[in-house]
């Protein structure tokens, strides 16, 4: 820690390393993946470190999880262009979890603000009061949005 | 439902039953990403900087293009006679009005009309301007300068002023009032001391120009009047070639 009380990122890197990796895993479900995408996340931490406050966890779980997000579309662009290519042929293996497919498409179709507050609430781990941090709003708002995303999640996933 | 995860949601399995360990590996890779992310950020800060820089040079280049000296010259009105360091008030007045009917006004519109430079180039005339120069960079649209008050022909210094401009005292930056040889590696006394044009000062050899001078700096200094700005050097300091 420094006079500020910010700590320094080599003493913090262990801890958000698991919290990026976490996030990115719950996602992508790929060791490999997740991986790349926590040290992306963290290399990004690094580059601001002195602008992330005290608390940087939520940023960067923010940061894991909209990669991840990212690279997940990516990869579906890619495998649909494939697929096309070959002319209807049998789909390309996804990832191996089929509920978490389902839970990610699910999370694709909800509104922007709602699918960032279920990624950081249930993919990261955070608490509302870390998500309203880390999306910049009011505790009512992540509690507004989580309550509305949950309800289409439930009807979307068949609960 | 403050909890990190809430009881409604039936999150399948999700997380890695073995998740790795950060290492050693993880943190060189991340140390590279990092200082490429920062890299990037200069350089593209960095030519933000040079298009600011090129825009700014570019819109004082056109701005002067388009605001002639030549047209402020003819078009100037007196500079004020607010006392100032630059200008003493006794005579400056006199000085003024005399620009227009004084011996030398007509060497410098003659050597005006025999210097092409001269040319309006866009038919543009500067606003008239009264006072001296601002303290910030010259764009050439500068209110006319009276004549300068050396004892010397004309206003010119010769020595023997025991204040500035022609004596030493010269505040850097400001502005002064002082009668320059038109041609080329001429000598002008300033602050005390003789300066060499590093360019030609614009006017028909032997005239003289009436323009603003300042000390940009310790040991330099530049005027602006009909035809331009030119830079000084003292003697004493290496003077490059006069570029005519």
């Amino acid at each position: 820690m420094d006079r500020t009380g910010t700590e320094h990122f080599d003493d913090a890197f262990d801890r958000l390393f698991r919290v990026a990796y976490r996030a990115a895993f719950r996602i992508l479900a790929s060791r490999e993946d997740a991986e790349d995408v926590a040290i992306e996340a963290l290399a990004r931490a690094s580059a601001r470190w002195e602008r992330l406050g005290p608390e940087p966890d939520p940023w960067v779980t923010r940061v894991a999880v909209n990669l991840a997000l990212d690279l997940w579309r990516r990869r579906g662009r890619a495998a649909r262009h494939d697929r096309a290519e070959r002319h209807a042929a049998p789909p390309p293996p996804g990832p191996p979890d089929a509920a978490r497919v389902d839970l990610v498409r699910a999370m694709e179709r909800l509104p922007r603000r709602q699918r960032q507050t279920v990624a950081l609430r249930y993919l990261g781990d955070l608490t509302e009061e870390q998500t309203a941090e880390a999306l910049g709003v009011s505790v009512g708002s992540v509690k507004q949005h989580t309550a509305r995303a949950m309800a289409r999640l439930r009807r979307d996933l068949g609960e | 439902m403050s909890g990190p995860v809430p009881d409604d949601l039936a999150l399948p399995p999700i997380d890695d039953p073995s998740p790795p360990a950060p290492s050693e590996r993880h943190r060189a890779e991340v140390a590279r990403r990092s200082s490429r992310i920062v890299r990037r950020r200069r350089a593209v800060r960095g030519s933000a900087v040079v298009t600011l820089v090129v825009a700014v040079s570019l819109g004082v280049a056109i701005g002067a293009g388009r605001v002639g000296p030549p047209a402020r010259h003819v078009t100037a009105s007196p500079p004020s006679s607010t006392p100032s360091t630059a200008v003493p008030a006794p005579g400056t007045a006199d000085q003024a009005a005399g620009r227009t009917g004084s011996p030398s006004s007509p060497a410098t519109a003659t050597a005006n009309a025999g210097n092409s430079a001269d040319t309006p180039r866009f038919g543009t005339v500067c606003p008239t301007a009264v006072g001296r120069p601002p303290s910030g960079p010259w764009t050439g649209c500068e209110p006319a300068a009276p004549r300068g008050d050396g004892h010397g022909p004309g206003g010119r210094c010769d020595g023997s002023e025991p204040a500035p401009p022609c004596g030493a005292g010269v505040v850097t930056g400001r502005a002064y009032a002082v009668t320059l040889p038109a041609g080329c590696a001429t000598g002008v006394g300033f602050d005390g001391r003789r300066w060499t044009a590093v360019t030609d000062v614009p006017g028909a050899a032997g005239s003289t120009v009436d323009a603003w001078m300042r000390q940009v700096a310790a040991g330099r200094a530049e005027s602006t009047g009909p035809g331009g700005t030119v830079e000084w050097l003292p003697d004493g300091a290496t003077v490059p070639a006069c570029r005519p």
